[in-house]
């Protein structure tokens, strides 16, 4: 509701936003700031219609329509596309006009991993980038925060448990290794020894990246698993379905995913991880949560602010006409999150302009982020729960930190979950 | 008093070096530079003699800031994206990390005894980049049970050179830390700043700035800024790598894989200098030296590489008419800089008047006991945070 109380249209608001700036930017191509001159957008949704056509679910339906979609940016000469519809979380599924049933669900995973490959393929050539290589403030700080907390909460576990066992950690998306370079410092600066009592799993999919981690931990002194028998790190190149299938049940302490879930549609994995985590262990979550691709007529409202075009938003939006439904109302996080992940993409493509690439390639952003909210349903719906005072028990230096621990406590965007098993 | 001729001589020899280096890596993107802008004390190490006069001393500062402010004008966008992949691909971004770690738990305990009690706490951060030092201590304070409003009793003056860099720091601190007050400063030389007045500062931060400066200067200006009780703490890269010809030859075949004629011509310029002695000198080094050593020819090799390829990326697009970058894009950067020795920087603080012995500094201030007054990060004397405070 507005200040005078009166209902007003979500997208009508966005759209008068993006006007605004046009006008005090002349031509502008990318987002600057504008949440900061409306700091808290009016969003009550209003939107005129409903979906009216049935929602897909034959696979070939839906990989035609997705097609449709794409297609209709091939050629465009525009450096930065929505791309593959099904990337978003399958939560959302439906606001887009298909749904993943069981039925369909495993055609739909082989689609999407066609997709992933291609990327994960186009990044190791350095035709594409991931955006987490670039500097953007404040959420590279913000980032740095979470690194910090999660290797304090790794550290005060290896510390309670290490008596009895060697502590068992699975760092789900370990990319360039600062996450798990920061919790083995963490644990030789407080207790050398404690060290060996710990098994790091690091798990990705990127070749390049494990290698260049596996290079680095030797100076801290850290060995392979295979070389000492006992502790250490073991580098898994593999994605997190194909890692967690091979682990036996009630095995592992902590089950870090940092900065990784908005990269997964289809939160299967959260099966495989209850499974292989022991009774007390932990699943650790870090990453960017954020609503922006929750609608067709938020990503038409991105592609208007970072386009500045009516005609491009309208391109996207059109395919959804009859498809989207009423759009809900976002809480005041859920709204921070939705213009700081704007903002993120504003600055990240104006990295993008400036960086080298072999054969530059048009980069996709559409992925599965989903706002903090949706994330604790969906590990409810897994038999996890998230309990508030969950970090600060575990460490005493952490007793100001909720859970979930919002980075910027009026935003979703940089969160943190910390989730152990229902009994 | 020395002549103005006999400055000029100095000077005149440093160039005419600087020339000959110049040719001998035309066309490279990663070359030499000026041997202007590395330590001080290993000038004579290069032939440069001179005498410790302040004149003298000056007109060599002024020399070596005109380089610096120089090779600052070729880092665009493009070269600064190599410097960063080098560095990810070099593990030092992991060291930068964790130096901006240790760096923000010393200046935390400093600064949270002055603000818990409601004091007005003055910092600056030297060489800020886009604001992780600070936003990492701010974080710390907060974390440590300081409330927001108090935070309004910090100040804090930002110095840095990348506009690029200042802009994203501005944002940081309004986003996530807007109760400080805080002023940016755009400059490479802060050794004319205003603000840099007599005993006004509590707390002195920089993380991986000072082996950009030869000279010594900025000691005595840092410790004439800071209060009596003021605490200076720097983050730092340490190695003794650039202090002789015969490690930048080496570093020129195995680091930059130059060509055997390039590097003979190289050798050449130094009197009693052949390529056996220059082996044999890198190999007998401390295992603690070679460390080092091999931890910065690792990054100079990733430098190398990395440039070179943004550099083929740029010749590509022009050709292919995408010309995005505009045509005068250079992909260039100079590779010598102020790196020195962890004792020599030591030996330059007490000098100009700071305290590092941690027996002295924690016998003054008891609350530090606890705190480690200097902490080694990645290898053996490679990457140190240390404390200081005035004698």
């Amino acid at each position: 509701m507005s200040k005078d109380g009166k209902k007003s249209n979500f997208c009508d608001n966005m759209k008068g936003a993006s006007k605004k700036i046009d006008k005090k930017m002349g031509e502008v191509k990318t987002y600057t700031h504008s949440y900061l001159l409306y700091p808290l957008l009016l969003l009550s949704p209003d939107k005129q219609g409903e979906a009216t056509k049935k929602l897909l679910t034959n696979p070939s339906e839906i990989k035609a329509f997705n097609e449709e979609v794409t297609k209709s940016f091939k050629n465009s000469g525009l450096p930065v596309r929505p791309g593959c519809l099904l990337k978003i979380s399958s939560e959302y599924y439906e606001n887009y006009g298909f749904k993943a049933t069981k039925e369909n669900k495993d055609e739909l995973i082989k689609e999407l991993n066609k997709f992933f490959n291609k990327d994960r393929a186009d990044e190791a050539n350095e035709k594409t980038i991931n955006p987490r290589g670039i500097i953007v403030q404040p959420y590279t700080h913000y980032a740095n925060i979470l690194v910090e907390i999660i290797s304090e909460l790794t550290y005060e576990i290896v510390k309670r448990k290490a008596k009895n066992d060697v502590i068992k950690i699975s760092i789900i998306g370990s990319r360039d290794g600062t996450l798990p370079l920061a919790i083995i410092n963490k644990i030789n600066e407080k207790s050398g020894t404690l060290i060996e009592k710990t098994q790091l799993y690091l798990v990705e999919p990127y070749q390049k990246k494990l290698e260049e981690t596996i290079n680095k931990l030797p100076v801290y002194g850290i060995k392979s698993i295979s070389e000492t028998k006992k502790w250490g790190f073991s580098a898994e190149y593999k994605t997190d379905d194909e890692f967690l299938a091979t682990q036996k049940n009630d095995d592992f302490d902590i089950v870090i995913s940092y900065f990784h879930m908005h990269c997964k549609p289809f939160s299967d994995n959260h099966e495989a991880i209850r499974r292989v985590l022991k009774n007390d262990g932990l699943f650790i979550i870090a990453d960017y949560f954020s609503p922006l691709w929750e609608y067709p007529s938020f990503v038409a409202d991105f592609l208007r602010t970072i386009y500045g075009s009516e005609e491009i938003a309208a391109k996207f939006a059109k395919n959804f006409e009859d498809r989207e439904p009423r759009v809900r109302e976002l809480s005041e996080s859920e709204q921070y999150a939705y213009q700081q992940h704007k903002d993120y993409w504003a600055n990240v493509i104006k990295e993008l302009h400036n960086l080298t690439f072999k054969d530059r390639k048009p980069f996709y952003f559409l992925r599965a982020h989903t706002t903090v909210q949706k994330r604790i349903e969906i590990l409810k719906n897994y038999q996890f729960i998230v309990e508030e005072e969950k970090i600060a028990s575990i460490a005493k230096n952490l007793k100001n930190i909720p859970n979930p621990y919002r980075v910027d406590p009026k935003s979703d965007f940089v969160s943190l979950i910390v989730a152990s098993k229902e009994d | 008093m020395p002549s103005q001729k006999t400055i000029e001589e100095i000077i005149k020899k440093i160039d005419e070096i600087d020339q000959k280096i110049d040719e001998i890596t035309k066309g490279v993107a990663l070359k030499i530079g000026s041997i202007a802008r590395i330590a001080s004390q290993a000038l004579i190490n290069w032939n440069i003699k001179f005498d410790a006069h302040p004149q003298i001393i000056r007109a060599l500062e002024d020399k070596s800031i005109e380089e610096y402010e120089k090779e600052w004008s070729m880092v665009n966008k493009v070269v600064y994206h190599a410097i960063h992949k080098a560095i990810n691909d070099s593990n030092l971004s992991e060291g930068n990390h964790q130096l901006n770690n240790e760096i923000s738990k010393m200046a935390k305990e400093i600064i949270l005894r002055k603000i818990k009690k409601g004091k007005r706490v003055v910092m600056a951060d030297i060489g800020a980049g886009t604001g992780d030092t600070s936003g990492t201590i701010i974080h710390r304070l907060i974390m440590d049970g300081v409330k927001r409003e108090m935070l309004k009793n910090l100040e804090i003056y930002f110095v840095e050179p990348s506009d690029e860099s200042i802009i994203q720091l501005g944002k940081l601190m309004r986003e996530s830390y807007p109760e400080v007050k805080h002023q940016r400063i755009i400059a490479t030389d802060y050794f004319h700043m205003p603000f840099l007045k007599k005993e006004s500062f509590d707390i002195i931060v920089s993380n991986a700035v000072f082996h950009h400066h030869s000279f010594p200067t900025y000691l005595h200006l840092l410790h004439n800024a800071l209060k009596k009780d003021g605490f200076l703490i720097i983050g730092d890269w340490y190695t003794e790598i650039w202090y002789e010809p015969k490690n930048v030859a080496y570093i020129m075949k195995e680091g930059l894989s130059m060509h055997e004629e390039k590097v003979n011509q190289f050798i050449n310029l130094f009197e009693n200098l052949s390529w056996s002695k220059i082996v044999e000198y890198w190999n007998n080094k401390s295992e603690e030296e070679k460390r080092r050593n091999e931890g910065m020819l690792l990054y100079i090799k990733n430098l190398a590489r990395r440039l070179e390829e943004e550099k083929c990326c740029i010749e590509k697009e022009k050709e292919g008419e995408k010309n995005i970058y505009g045509l005068e894009t250079k992909v260039e950067l100079n590779l010598l800089e102020a790196h020195e020795k962890y004792e020599d920087r030591l030996e330059k603080m007490k000098k100009a008047g700071f305290e590092t012995t941690a027996e002295k500094i924690k016998r003054r201030y008891k609350w530090l006991e606890k705190t480690p007054t200097e902490k080694e990060v990645v290898a053996p004397k490679f990457a140190m945070v240390t404390m200081a405070c005035k004698k």
